[in-house]
């Protein structure tokens, strides 16, 4: 699946373990390779950031730049102002593209934007993101732009 | 409960915007300023 939002960060959202509608929990985009696809069913351990066993390890997987896009990833906040949308949808949208421009650097191999929690004790991921791969800029700016259907939506 | 057979939850790709060879600030700054002495 090219896009995905993982299973574990839903069961998660049932007992109250995310708070990440607004600025309570701090939410980032990492960038990542295609060492491993993720998919909806990675255990708990492998839908975290640095998670073992899964897509996103900080060491092999993870693509960096220490002034565009640092280790960890760049922090994210959502829209919840566009959040609830008509006909039983609920949208999942961030404030704006993400981006450390105009800041320049060199990225490359980049596959998947990750979203995480980092405030859950285990930096929960929620959602992969196909990037259209590989991708990567020399000496430049690099933006995440989403959609108009946000990062994810459920549809009751 | 309603049953539509549609009920989903999907994520979206993003796209990317990727500009290279960005000219570093020091240097913009730097030709500023000489263009700047020249006028």
């Amino acid at each position: 699946m090219a896009s995905g939002v993982h299973r574990e960060f839903l069961l998660e959202l049932f007992s109250a373990g995310h708070d990440v509608d607004g600025t309570a929990d701090v939410i980032r985009c990492a960038l990542f390779d295609n060492d491993r696809a993720p998919t909806v069913d990675d255990t708990a351990t492998q839908a975290a950031y640095n998670g073992a066993g899964g897509s996103y390890l900080a060491a092999t997987a993870e693509v960096t730049d220490a002034t565009i896009w640092p280790a960890t990833g760049i922090a994210v906040t959502a829209d919840v102002s566009v959040s609830n949308v008509t006909n039983g949808i609920v949208m999942y949208d961030l404030t704006a593209d993400t981006t450390n421009s105009p800041l320049t650097g060199t990225l490359a191999n980049v596959y998947y934007a990750m979203l995480y929690n980092d405030t859950h004790a285990s930096d929960r991921a929620m959602s992969w993101h196909d990037l259209s791969g590989p991708q990567g800029v020399t000496s430049g700016t690099f933006a995440v732009v989403w959609g108009t259907n946000g990062a994810f939506r459920l549809d009751a | 409960m309603t049953t539509t057979g549609k009920s989903k939850v999907r994520a979206y790709p993003a796209t990317v915007v990727a500009v290279d060879n960005v000219e570093p600030p020091a240097d913009r700054d730097k030709k500023a300023e000489e263009a700047e002495h020249d006028g």
